[in-house]
């Protein structure tokens, strides 16, 4: 027995300092991945948490009833009359006026619009239910998960027994605008507003953003004007956002007199906010290309201008679009400024125009958080699933454009 | 001793005249050439011509300002904010520093090949067909294919690239990309190539193509050539210059430097002393 362990000399111990420096490695290592692991567990939290609570958004219950062709003459076009009838021949034990409004409520604000689009040689209709019903058919019946009373709850399991009641995906929720019922209410109008918004941003800000960087990195002479210039933007880049939507109120509506609420100006406003974001990952993405392909263009004969726009540009491209990419999401999920300029008004129907009084995806998520219908709650977390969807769109699409336009070096 | 005194004195008198007797005329004079970066001079009071259609070798340890030089004869130098180059560069008989040159006007006449191989990120075909399309030398496609082709077979690429033209430049082996350079350079036909040790990163059989190149392009370019390799400076140039800390030590024939150097630091750099 011998405490002699033999030690290769080509085994780490054999070099003094080596386990420990070996240590530290694996530690570090560590507490990488121990950040990475809490930052996913974090993001998981968020997706799951607002998934569970929004996904209900994406659909509603419908209910069916019988119906004759001959009810939508006597009707004559008068479609609250049509439903009316409809509802005392399905229900004829429900009688009263009290029990015939209470059933009604089960009924969702938009049956109307449903059945005046409809043809009248159907022998049924499914009729969308009321965001309470919804609610309660979502939450299974449960005692207080809605505002219906006993008696609206027994009718609605007894619609569900006699097969009565569905389910479908309610594609009014992405077509729809604003509206004070929730049955109606959908993030189609906020999400043209933030679609044509980020239009408006992204074609002032990119090419303004790419020129200014050009100019300073590739011609601008470089002296303390320049880098006086260049701390400002730096600065600008890290001013609050609702500072860039007051110069907003103040300057396009109040003295140019640009129309409230619009896209336009709420574009115009966002791509303020974006500009410095994007002369500065222009430049950086200029900076990286190497001065050798600038003097391969130089010593070609080529002008400044040439090399610039022939070499470095389209190489600098992938790290501008990036760069771009990155801050048009963040203008897509900026409340505050939108709000200076008036895009938080209650605007029912789509924006048709830039001009046209829009909302923004994250003013629309704002206002229904604040709305006391539990459906509005469920349209709240509808919402920031659009809205993350509509991110990831984003992302997704600056990644493919990086692909496209990457050059392999 | 005395004997050893004798026959330098002698060589010396003897490469006087083989300088200024030059056979050839000067394609390019340089007279009195400082530069300077900051306040750190990098070049003193160069006197160098550069005969045409010959093969001149700048030689000298590293740092010296070869590539400094180089860079002032197509006036690269003015990228360089710090950089102060004085004394007189004519290419032809006209300065090229005078106040109405048009360094592009100029630097489509003086090509230039870097140290390190810099193909465009594009495909070999672009690479090439670069400088003649910004300086409109073909009128149509064909011309410009058979632009593209001629350089390539003349850098002696075209037989390995011959099918792949639309590869990237950036994927041919480090030899082919040096190549690629050349070509590029020569597409455009300038009158004067510049080359700052083309084949440093080469393997003998690259560098064996690329000095063979030399020699053919040597019948109508004008080439002046940086290299640390004392053979091949002996093997491909015609002159050689000798730049020791930013002075031009020595010029001349590039068979006297070699055998007879005159001056005692060119033959410590050539023996393999300094440097
Ligand atoms: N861009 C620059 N800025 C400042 N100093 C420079 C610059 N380029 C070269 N120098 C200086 O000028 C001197 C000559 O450099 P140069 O590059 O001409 O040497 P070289 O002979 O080409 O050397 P090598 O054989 O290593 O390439 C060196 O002292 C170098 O430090
Ligand atoms: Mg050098």
């Amino acid at each position: 027995m011998t405490d002699l362990i033999q030690i290769s000399p080509l085994s780490a111990k054999a070099v003094p300092g080596l386990t420990g420096r070996y240590r530290t490695e694996r530690n570090f290592q560590r507490l990488g991945r121990l950040a990475i692991a809490m930052s996913l567990g974090f993001l998981m939290f968020l997706i799951v948490s607002i998934s569970y609570q929004g996904v209900g958004a994406f659909f509603k219950t419908e209910i069916r009833f019988d119906v004759e062709p001959a009810w939508h003459d006597e009707a004559a076009g008068d479609s609250y009359a049509l439903l009316r009838h409809i509802v005392r021949e399905a229900e004829p034990e429900i009688s009263g006026r009290k029990a015939r409004r209470d059933f009604f409520r089960l009924i969702g604000a938009d049956a109307e619009d449903v059945l005046r689009a409809t043809i009248p040689d159907k022998k049924f209709i499914w009729l969308p239910a009321s965001d309470d019903m919804d609610m309660a058919v979502k939450a299974d019946f449960e005692e207080g998960a809605s505002r219906l009373t006993e008696q609206q709850l027994d009718w609605v399991r007894m619609l569900a027994e006699e097969d009565r009641t569905r389910t479908r995906f309610n594609m009014g929720f992405l077509t729809n605008g604003d509206s004070r019922d929730a049955e109606r209410a959908g993030v189609g109008g906020a999400l043209i507003g933030s679609l044509l918004t980020l239009v408006i941003c992204f074609l002032l800000s990119f090419f303004v953003g790419v020129m200014t960087a050009v100019y300073l990195e590739e011609f601008a002479a470089k002296n303390n004007w320049t880098a006086f210039l260049e701390v400002n933007i730096n600065n600008l880049a890290s001013v609050p956002s609702i500072i860039f939507g007051l110069l907003g109120l103040a300057l396009f509506l109040n003295i140019f007199g640009l129309p409230r609420s619009s896209s336009l100006v709420g574009g115009m406003v966002l791509a303020l906010m974006t500009l410095p974001t994007i002369i500065i990952a222009s430049r950086v993405s200029l900076q990286a290309i190497p001065p050798s392909i600038r003097e391969a263009a130089l010593a070609l004969g080529a002008t400044q201008i040439q090399m610039v726009f022939h070499h470095v540009v389209p190489l600098a491209l992938p790290g501008m679009l990036t760069g771009a990419i990155l801050g048009m999401a963040r203008a897509l999920g900026e409340t505050a400024p939108l709000m200076m300029i008036g895009m938080v008004a209650f605007i029912a129907d789509p924006p048709g125009s830039f001009t046209d009084p829009a909302t923004a995806m994250p003013v629309q998520i704002f206002l229904w958080s604040d709305s006391p219908e539990r459906a509005f709650a469920e349209k709240t977390a509808g919402a920031i699933i659009v809205l993350i969807l509509f991110l990831i769109l984003m992302n997704l699409g600056a990644v493919l454009l990086r692909r496209k336009f990457e050059k392999k070096w | 001793m005395v004997e050893i005194m004798d026959t330098y004195i002698e060589i010396k008198s003897v490469n006087v005249m083989a300088t200024t007797d030059n056979p050839t005329p000067p394609k390019m004079t340089t007279k009195n050439v400082s530069v300077s970066y900051d306040n750190n001079r990098a070049l003193k009071n160069v006197h160098l011509n550069i005969a045409e259609n010959r093969v001149t070798a700048l030689i000298g340890p590293s740092g010296c300002g070869k590539t400094t030089y180089l860079r002032c004869l197509n006036r690269m130098n003015d990228l360089i904010a710090t950089c102060k180059v004085e004394g007189e560069i004519k290419l032809g008989g006209h300065d090229i520093y005078a106040r109405d040159v048009d360094v592009e006007v100029l630097r489509r006449r003086i090509g230039m090949v870097f140290q390190k191989a810099n193909p465009f990120p594009k495909s070999i075909f672009d690479n090439v067909a670069y400088g003649p399309r910004i300086h409109g030398l073909a009128n149509s496609k064909e011309e410009l294919d058979a632009i593209v082709q001629k350089s390539l077979r003349r850098a002696g690429l075209l037989d390995e690239v011959e099918n792949r033209l639309n590869a990237s430049g950036t994927s041919l082996s480090g030899g082919q990309q040096q190549r690629l350079c050349i070509a590029r350079a020569i597409a455009i036909e300038p009158e004067v190539i510049l080359m700052d040790e083309p084949c440093s990163a080469l393997d003998p059989i690259a560098t064996a193509k690329i000095e063979e190149l030399i020699n053919e392009l040597k019948e109508r370019y004008t080439i002046v050539i940086v290299t640390h390799s004392m053979q091949q400076a002996a093997r491909v140039s015609d002159y050689t210059a000798y730049f020791h800390l930013g002075e031009l030590v020595e010029q001349g024939e590039t068979n006297r430097i070699f055998t007879a150097p005159k001056n005692s630091k060119t033959e410590a750099y050539i023996t393999g002393r300094i440097g």
